[in-house]
């Protein structure tokens, strides 16, 4: 269930771009986690198109502007995705590519949660605990707001992660204040860490929660770059926040919705398996971009 | 000490526009004169202590100083993960507020007696830890933690008491000596630093003079300070908090004193509260039953070395 929000549609050029923004995403993730042998790689994949359409598009900040204090700001709440996240930094030349491959290594800057660092501009502050992520964006929403300044907020929340009640403190607070210029994406990927968030602690109907929290609510395909950029495009007097139905481990068909591949870290011989997969439906991504262009 | 505590702040703030006064949904009455005057630089959160200190957390990385408001435990520990990761790990300039130290609410039960407060926080890194004795170490305490860079927790009591001090005080960092320290030397931290003078005075009467100190710095403890303070006469160190006797003042000095490459020869010993108070009352009253008031800390300082 898709809303349509009235934008002007973005170029092919742009399109293409994320797309293989994504593709790259996903395999700088793999290739991380299966050398660190870590987790959280389902939790990565499924919001690789949410970052694409953020770092080196819509969101305002660049090395060079890292400080500024007009910057956008950027929050992980769901820290746990910290690869895709150290892979979308590198991408934009925030941290080198070759770090990356120091991902959970010993001594090294690039923790297995998002972690603040000198070695790491671009990242504001660490998150590893669920729940922090949006109080401290509305911190950040609220000043600008006080003193006059255009910046926009994002915050990325997982769907586990709204079963933390200070996660409610921040929502009421941001429909309370009004606070516009914060623009939330919940990565509605269905799955949690200990079973299914229907089975766990169920969500829904989450849209009409949020918008009784005084938010304006956009439910899209999180895997679909037009409705990611209609939803960043738009602007309100409310806070905004994109319920982002998305699949955890997107992108490699055998960790697609699947529990296990929240821990599990792959196998060479699986990444070199979702290697190639994602070579091929990359090769189909842009051939169904370029058919919808004709 | 509410209102020296307002009165600095709002003195400080009306010229310093980064501050910034984020308050719990308490302060009724005490905190109307910072709204009224400055009411860009106030926010009433809600019951809501987590979202506060992230809010907080998010306002110092835009290079204001937040300040955090509630009573009893509510500003430190109802939040204290936010205050570990959110606040104390990336250093930023949260100062977290806490009205209501000790027994202050004695009669309001144990959910608002803060005893615990200072072993909690004084785990946590890189955290300044601010426990004024009296309205001139509330305003110096004020003062020091607008113009420390980093995180900080001050906790108050909430009504005043006679000054012990005879003025402002130079700063709330180091060791202060109320009565020149003496073999038998009682410190002290907070706002029994009135009971604990009662009881110095109570002794003077009687003829037996002992040193008395206050350290509003609990943490970083004046450690080198201190014991050089200690080292000229005291060989009886006396602590007494209105605190649970588990990882307080006494523990802090204790470690010091462990840890430390020299350190006077002192026999240690603490005055603090036990586990599971009984009942509830006034603060007064709940001191007395605890031996925490003048009369029992002036028979503990003329008796034999407990």
């Amino acid at each position: 269930m898709l809303t349509t929000l009235d934008q002007s549609s973005p170029s092919l050029a742009q399109l293409e771009r994320i797309v293989r923004r994504a593709y790259r995403l996903r395999s700088d993730t793999l290739r991380m986690i299966t050398k660190a042998r870590a987790s959280h790689v389902g939790s990565c994949l499924s919001i690789a198109e949410i970052l694409a359409c953020l770092y080196g598009e819509w969101l305002r900040v660049t090395p060079g502007s890292a400080q500024s204090p007009e910057r956008d700001y950027f929050f992980l709440s769901k820290g746990h995705a910290a690869a895709i996240y150290y892979a979308a930094l590198a991408e934009c030349g925030f941290i080198p590519q070759e770090q990356l491959a120091s991902y959970c290594n010993d001594g090294s800057s690039l923790a297995g949660h998002v972690t603040k660092n000198t070695d790491a501009p671009g990242i504001e502050l660490s998150f590893g605990s669920l729940g922090h992520g949006l109080s401290v964006g509305c911190g950040v929403a609220l000043d600008c707001k006080l003193s006059g300044s255009d910046n926009r907020v994002v915050v990325v929340l997982s769907d586990g992660e709204l079963d933390e009640g200070s996660c409610w403190e921040a929502i009421l607070f941001a429909g309370h204040h009004h606070l516009h210029n914060l623009r939330v994406f919940v990565d509605y990927n269905k799955i949690q860490s200990y079973g299914s968030v229907e089975e766990v602690l169920d969500l829904a109907p989450l849209a009409d929660k949020l918008r009784a929290f005084r938010w304006e609510v956009t439910e899209l395909d999180g895997h679909d770059p037009r409705s990611i950029l209609a939803f960043l495009h738009h602007s309100s007097d409310k806070a905004q926040i994109a319920i982002a139905h998305t699949i955890k481990g997107k992108g490699v068909s055998f960790m697609e919705n699947e529990l296990l591949w929240h821990y599990r870290n792959p196998s060479e011989e699986q990444f070199a398996d979702a290697q190639q997969e994602l070579d091929r439906r990359l090769e189909d991504a842009l051939q169904l971009l370029f058919e919808e262009a004709e | 000490m509410r209102k020296a505590f307002v009165q600095e702040l709002l003195r400080i703030a009306e010229t310093d526009g980064r501050i910034i006064l984020l308050a719990g949904d308490l302060g009724f009455g005490v905190l109307d004169p910072f709204r009224a005057q400055l009411p860009k630089q106030f926010v009433n959160v809600g019951v809501a202590e987590q979202n506060m200190t992230g809010v907080a957390a998010g306002l110092a990385l835009r290079g204001r100083i937040a300040i955090t408001y509630s009573i009893g435990n509510f500003s430190a520990v109802r939040c204290l993960e936010q205050i570990r990761n959110d606040v104390c790990y990336p250093r930023l300039p949260v100062k977290i507020v806490a009205v209501g130290a000790g027994l202050s609410y004695g009669t309001h039960g144990f959910s608002h007696f803060a005893i615990e407060d200072v072993a909690i926080m004084r785990a946590l890194p890189g955290l300044t830890i601010l426990s004024p004795g009296d309205d001139y170490e509330v305003k110096e305490s004020v003062r020091d933690m607008i113009a420390l860079p980093g995180p900080c927790y001050l906790r108050l009591a909430g009504a005043s008491h006679p000054p012990v001090h005879p003025g402002p005080i130079a700063s709330s960092l180091a060791p202060l000596v109320i009565r020149p320290v003496q073999e038998r030397t009682l410190v002290t931290t907070g706002a029994l630093l009135r009971q604990a003078m009662d009881a110095v005075l109570a002794c003077e009467q009687t003829g037996t003079s002992v040193g008395l100190v206050s350290i509003p710095c609990v943490k970083p403890l004046p450690w080198p300070a201190l014991a050089s303070l200690l080292a000229s006469r005291c060989t009886e160190l006396i602590v007494a908090e209105e605190h649970s006797g588990v990882g307080g003042l006494l523990s802090a000095i204790a470690e010091a004193q462990v840890q430390a490459s020299s350190a006077p020869s002192l026999r240690l010993r603490g005055l603090s509260l036990p586990p599971f108070l009984s009942t509830q009352g006034s603060r007064d009253f709940l001191l007395h039953e605890h031996g925490l008031s003048p009369s029992a800390i002036a028979a503990t300082l003329k008796g034999a070395f407990p």
